[in-house]
């Protein structure tokens, strides 16, 4: 596995939940990530799939060390950023960037969008200030934005423009490694499959990696090579982008690709349901043994009794699920 | 085919915004049947939320229907008093929004909320309605019913919430629902949910849906008959089987073609529409996707191509169609 960008060794995210007016005291913890491992292949994307409170996001930011993790490893080119710190960490930043979910919450009102995308420049002093406009003119061209719209503020673009904005913010400081959270859920499927494509492009181009967040399984299916399933902070199954959606090993996999609706009449009618009974369980109380067994269609006494851990049932295919 | 329940002809809702006139719906036309399920599909923007909203008069200012029949059971809604109106809001036809969150009164309990139609409507007896409501949060999948009634929406999930809307919509058991984008703030294990019981409650008590989604999906999934907005009109409509089968329109082929899908293998390129629907506020001359389409005629910057029928009640309006 030397091929490997990014190495995630057993990470864990646990929030501390203070009671008491006064003297506020750690009464519990919430486990939003539990023990997770993978890696990231250089220039492949890796796709998070899970439903909202698993985790998914965190998983990401710890990456970033936006969050500082509370147990595990980070491993970027075999270097620990879970350890590092001020100066070192900055540098290390500029390899890794971040496009969110929602381009409007993420883009300053009162900043143009030429001073958004310089402003990773100005923080990482790459390039002297007489360059910027030069860099910004590659950078709407790279992200297909007309450069007319440079000076105009974010309320001033439509949502898949503003997104735009947002990526080419990440592309400044020429980055190795993007963490796209959500990049196209809050968007029309006319412009999110332009974005999509855009995103494609890019990383053909500029040699990325890309961790891709997102809880629309058509979505991650199409853009990633390896899928990576999330349930309460665990992943339960992660493989190939076709063992995951052609051969789903685990239920949840399973009934999560049930779930979703093909937009095909014929092949609608034909496929097989799962139904889950029942909410996502919340992390504050995960149940005991498999934290899917509650909403397990095969589950038994193994599953409440002891978790499962990853294993691999195929080669690259890997599952975290006794009965599977 | 059974009888014909509601029929909406040439209905035009306008916003008047300062000197802009939004056309927001801009003459649609559809009929809906007793017990089917008919989708409204399109982009935000597109008019879907606005006509359903016109349906049961609830479009608000700067905006007003400014023209179009309503025929509801053979009475045109639109000329209602808005007296005779309040009768038909949740008693004929009532309605699921959104965002449950933003729909339920956070101060009152759930069951009084779901309570509140009945007493209204069916003027139900303080100790029938508690009765009935129990059964209705049971029906709409709300375990230990008699505890969660007294229950606050804030101390719901997401989902649950939308249950209890469903429940508030169908307790004086309609004969139409709609639907407006019901499962979209939720997770995709929630929505088949849903989306399930909703439509299995519709079917047993015999009510029609008007789903509205911009998930495609969905509609393949639940809807009988497909109408596809785009700017404030229908450019298709039909049975769904044949617009799956057959889109005639080069708006449904590209909504259709631009959805990444989970049944088929990787595909190495979703096809991407260019450009954004235009905006409502200016007069638009010739078809309002013509900026868009692959397929454009000369025509097609002159008039708006007229709907066309074809065999088997297939509208479209498209002067080249596919």
């Amino acid at each position: 596995m030397n091929d490997s960008l990014i190495e995630v060794k057993n990470l864990k995210m646990y929030f501390p939940i203070f009671a008491g007016l006064l003297f506020p005291r750690k009464v519990d913890e919430l486990k939003a990530v539990d023990g997770v491992s993978f890696s990231i292949r250089r220039g492949e994307t890796l796709g998070l799939v899970g439903e909202s409170g698993s985790g998914k996001t965190t998983v990401g930011l710890c990456l970033l060390q936006l969050y500082r993790p509370s147990a595990g490893e980070v491993l970027y080119e075999e270097k620990n950023l879970v350890r590092m710190k001020g100066k070192e960490l900055r540098r290390m930043r500029r390899k890794m960037q971040m496009i969110f979910q929602d381009p409007y919450g993420s883009l300053s009102p009162r900043m143009t969008a030429a001073d958004i995308i310089t402003e990773p420049l100005r923080i990482h002093h790459l390039i002297p200030y007489t360059d910027y406009s030069k860099r910004v003119e590659e950078l709407f061209s790279l992200v297909e934005l007309n450069l007319h719209l440079a000076n105009r503020y974010p309320h001033e673009f439509s949502a898949g423009e503003r997104q735009r904005v947002g990526i080419a913010r990440a592309l400044a400081v020429s980055p190795e490694f993007i963490v796209c959270d959500e990049p196209v859920s809050a968007l029309d499927v006319c412009v999110q499959a332009q974005i999509i494509s855009l995103l494609e492009d890019l990383q053909a181009k500029l040699n990325l990696t890309y961790l891709f967040i997102a809880h629309d399984l058509a979505v991650v299916g199409h853009i990633s090579s390896r899928v990576a399933v999330m349930y309460l902070g665990k992943i339960c199954e992660l493989g190939q982008r076709n063992q995951i959606y052609q051969n789903p090993l685990h239920p949840y996999t399973r009934a999560l690709l049930s779930a979703v609706p093909v937009p095909d009449r014929a092949a609608e009618k034909a496929r097989q349901r799962i139904m889950l009974k029942g909410d996502v369980p919340s992390a504050l109380n995960p149940p005991s043994g498999c934290n899917f067994h509650p909403r397990c269609p095969i589950a038994n006494q193994a599953c409440e009794e002891a978790s499962p851990s990853l294993e691999m049932k195929e080669p690259e295919h890997w599952v975290a699920c006794w009965r599977a | 085919m059974s009888n014909l329940l509601l029929q909406v002809k040439d209905l035009r809702t306008y916003f008047y915004t300062g000197k802009t006139i939004t056309r927001a719906v801009d003459g649609i036309s559809y009929d809906v049947h007793e017990g089917e399920t008919v989708a409204l599909v399109g982009e935000s923007g597109c008019g879907k939320t606005v006509s359903s909203l016109s349906l049961i008069r609830l479009v608000s200012y700067p905006g007003r229907i400014t023209g179009g029949q309503v025929l509801f059971d053979g009475k045109d809604l639109l000329q209602l008093s808005e007296e005779e109106m309040r009768h038909v809001r949740g008693r004929q036809m009532a309605m699921v929004f959104q965002e449950p969150m933003t729909s339920l009164n956070p101060v009152l309990n759930i069951g009084e909320q779901i309570a509140e139609p009945l007493r209204v409507h069916l003027r139900m007896e303080h100790k029938a309605t508690y009765q009935r409501v129990t059964e209705l949060l049971h029906t709409v999948g709300i375990s230990d019913a008699e505890r969660r009634y007294h229950d606050y929406p804030h101390q719901f999930s997401g989902g649950m919430r939308q249950r209890v809307m469903i429940a508030m919509a169908l307790s004086c058991s309609p004969k139409i629902l709609i639907a407006d984008e019901p499962t979209t703030a939720l997770d995709v294990t929630i929505q088949a949910q849903l989306l399930d019981l909703m439509t299995g409650l519709a079917r047993r008590l015999d009510t029609a849906l008007i789903l509205i989604t911009h998930n495609l999906g969905i509609v393949a999934r639940y809807a009988d008959t497909v109408n596809v907005m785009y700017a404030g009109r229908i450019v298709e409509s039909g049975r769904a089987d044949t617009i799956f089968e057959q889109p005639k329109h080069p708006y449904t082929l590209a909504l259709l073609q631009c959805v990444p899908r989970i049944d088929l293998g990787q595909l190495t390129r979703l096809s991407t529409t260019e450009g954004l629907p235009p905006d409502l506020g200016h007069e638009i001359i010739g078809c309002y996707f013509r900026p868009r389409c692959p397929f454009r005629l000369g025509r097609c910057f002159q008039e708006y191509p007229p709907l066309t029928a074809t065999d088997n009640q297939h509208y479209y309006a498209c002067f080249n169609p596919r």
